[in-house]
């Protein structure tokens, strides 16, 4: 019967070592079962295939190959927005396809995801899926990619996914507020020749209170008799980067990466003999506002938990430390065996409790899409579509053309990005895609899946 | 599997300390995660409203396996119907994507729906049917160009004075209406796709069919 304190030690310490997920086993003994020479092939082959395109996408590649599912929203919606900036719209569309599914796709008993409500995984183990204006904006240029094809059906859909987007969190201060969606909705279907489609869009417009999701910009277009055919959208500043609040990080928040960044204007450079008419100019989305009035998480009750449980463990340990110093000094001036083995048993506890505490990580998941703007600056016009194949913008004194620029006989469309301003030292300086994660664990099937259809997609190179 | 969601806060699957349980709770701690007291802290997999097969990856919106189901109804249906496949004379039908809108929130290829429906009614019409290929026209004005310039020979079947006009067009549309639940992260979606057959001459829609249906599921919390 004495045995017993020693046999709930032993079990405890091989439960302690048991317990972390395989994602942190492989942490733990990756080196010993040889996945680190596979970690290795599976670098090589990510350089190989990013050779494959040009220099400032392929540690993006490089990137969404190595990190998998793990990371293959994020890295997928970093890797469109740049292929999307540099005029690579077919492989834009193939990635932001990617993000697209895992985003719709339900992660009900969903592995991943319960070894990220486990004490002792941190919440980002789990396959990234974005916050809802993260998601919002993959379907935002995914919408703008339908339309630059002329698929308006298509455009418009994506466009009321991004709008849906953001009644999924359920304490946002302005739910389904990101105006510009429904805007942009309505002018495809306008675009589509479906006019009681578009109105119907437009008025919902009107029932969007006014503030940061529906500035001047949309509250003139709500108003608007007409509506614009015409629509140039510029990127601007960078949006807010998650961070973790709290004594454990465990309370996500987001934080402006540009205060003081002011957004230029943006305006189309139609030829003054043609006939136009601006509808309105100025800012239509603002990202940074979507993402700040958030509200809190569903899961930030998971992570409150193990924070409360990681201070009680401490409170705990500490408390049986002490308990047993007492114990074992009274056990020794009594010279009572009984009351030294119960401090043995409270020693063995504490050091539990403390273990217990240590390995509690209720840290959230701030993997950001760093590359996204604060704000999307436009102007929206009705004109005759002038004959020419890409028309120039004008945002703030330069002029250029646009990265993006499509029209047929009805609609005009121009999309680019703007000036980013650069990330500040204290976010960790620039885009830091070199820094890459390999993340197998239970993923290893669905990675080899994964890396399988980016070889076949992007053996040989893509073409623009 | 439909999962009971509602508001109240229920017990963590694992519960917390006491001092009393400390070294049983620490044993068991392996498998332990935390739920913030929070129901269907695991999420809800998809929930088939109607009855049907469904693959491994299920969403809320529309799949193969309904596009499947969706033209099979379709093509049996059209197929019953005497003013389409009961006359003596097989009436000429354009069956494409040119008037099937989709006016959901989800993006798709609408051809995967027009398409699998006219190969499946053409196979199955066995001559009862004619459907013209519109979406070729001028593949076909090429060709009949080139047969009347006497560059190539008239082929086989003969000529006809012109290309044949249509009687009947299939016309559509794809609606969805969403909804969610901010507390439970439960998304449920209703899905419509309306097919109608007009008389091009007449305007008359000749056959009309509906498919419709409602799923929901909800992410696990670590999404929500």
């Amino acid at each position: 019967m004495n045995t017993h304190p020693y046999l709930a030690a032993a079990a405890t310490a091989i439960l302690f070592l048991g317990g972390p997920s395989a994602v942190n086993a492989q942490g733990l003994f990756g080196g010993l079962f040889g996945i680190r020479s596979s970690e290795s092939e599976i670098r090589t082959q990510a350089d190989q295939l990013a050779s494959q395109l040009p220099q400032p996408l392929r540690p993006l590649l490089r990137k969404l190959y190595v990190e998998g599912e793990w990371n293959a929203v994020l890295n997928a919606n970093q890797l469109g927005l740049a292929a999307m900036s540099l005029g690579h719209f077919e492989m834009a569309e193939q990635v932001f396809d990617d993000a697209i599914a895992r985003i719709q796709a339900v992660y009900a008993d969903e592995s991943n995801a319960q070894a990220a409500r486990r004490y002792w995984n941190e919440e980002k183990v789990k396959d990234f899926k974005g916050e809802p204006h993260e998601r919002a904006m993959s379907f935002f240029y995914r919408g703008l990619l339908y339309a630059r094809k002329g698929d308006y059906q298509n455009a418009r859909a994506s466009f009321l996914s991004a709008d849906y987007q953001d009644t999924l969190s359920a304490t946002e201060s302005y739910q389904g507020d990101f105006a510009l969606m429904n805007f942009l909705a309505s002018w495809a279907s306008h675009c589509d020749k479906d006019g009681p489609r578009a109105q119907e869009l437009q008025r919902r417009l009107q029932t969007v209170e006014s503030g940061g999701g529906k500035g001047p910009f949309l509250s003139t277009i709500a108003d608007s008799p007409d509506l614009p055919n015409m629509i140039a959208l510029v990127d601007l500043g960078r949006a807010p980067l998650k961070a973790g609040e709290g004594q454990h990080r465990e309370k996500l928040t987001f934080q402006p990466v540009n205060p003081a960044f002011t957004p230029v204007g943006v305006q189309w450079l139609l030829p003054p003999e043609g006939d136009f008419r601006r509808l309105a100019q100025g800012v239509a989305g603002d990202v940074e506002f979507q993402a700040m009035t958030r509200g809190g998480r569903q899961v930030d009750a998971v992570l409150g938990e193990k924070a409360q449980f990681k201070d009680e463990m401490s409170s705990a340990g500490g408390a049986m430390a002490e308990g047993a110093v007492a114990m074992a000094r009274a056990s020794l001036s009594s010279n009572n065996r009984d009351l030294g083995a119960a401090a043995g048993l409270f020693s063995l506890l504490s050091l539990g409790a403390t273990i217990a505490s240590a390995m509690t990580t209720p840290a959230a998941d701030t993997r950001s899409w760093m590359s996204l703007p604060k704000v999307v600056s436009a102007d929206a016009v009705v004109a005759a579509i002038p004959p020419t194949e890409r028309l120039k913008l004008k945002v703030g004194e330069a002029e250029l053309l646009p990265i993006l620029f499509a029209s047929d006989a009805q609609c005009a469309i121009a999309w680019t990005p703007g000036d980013v301003p650069p990330l500040p030292r204290e976010f960790g300086g620039d885009l830091d895609v070199e820094t890459v994660v390999l993340q197998e664990g239970n993923r290893a099937e669905k990675n080899k899946l994964f890396r399988d259809q980016l070889t076949q997609r992007f053996q040989g190179g893509q073409q623009p | 599997m439909t999962h009971s969601i509602g508001a109240r806060r229920t017990p963590s699957m694992c519960s917390r300390p006491s001092m009393i349980g400390l070294l049983l709770l620490t044993t068991a701690l392996g498998g332990c995660m935390a739920t913030g007291g929070l129901q269907n802290a695991g999420g809800t997999g998809a929930t088939e409203i109607q009855a049907g097969a469904r693959g491994p990856v299920s969403g809320v919106g529309i799949e193969g396996r309904d596009i499947i189901a969706m033209t099979d109804q379709m093509a049996r249906d059209m197929l019953a119907d005497p003013v389409l496949a009961g006359q003596r004379t097989p009436p000429r039908i354009i069956i494409d994507s040119g008037y099937f809108i989709n006016d959901s929130a989800q993006a798709l290829n609408k051809n995967a729906i027009t398409d699998r429906l006219r190969v499946y009614l053409n196979r199955a019409a066995r001559g009862r049917l004619m459907f013209l290929a519109r979406e070729n026209a001028a593949m076909v004005e090429r060709e009949r160009d080139l047969k009347r310039q006497g560059i190539t020979d008239v082929g086989t079947v003969g000529q006809t004075r012109a290309v044949a006009g249509a009687d009947f067009r299939l016309t559509g549309r794809i609606t969805s209406v969403d909804a969610r639940s901010g507390r439970t992260g439960q998304i449920q979606r209703y899905n419509q796709v309306t097919f109608e057959m007009v008389d091009l001459e007449s305007s008359a829609l000749v056959w009309s069919g509906i498919y419709e249906f409602e799923r929901a599921a909800g992410d696990d919390v670590v999404y929500r």
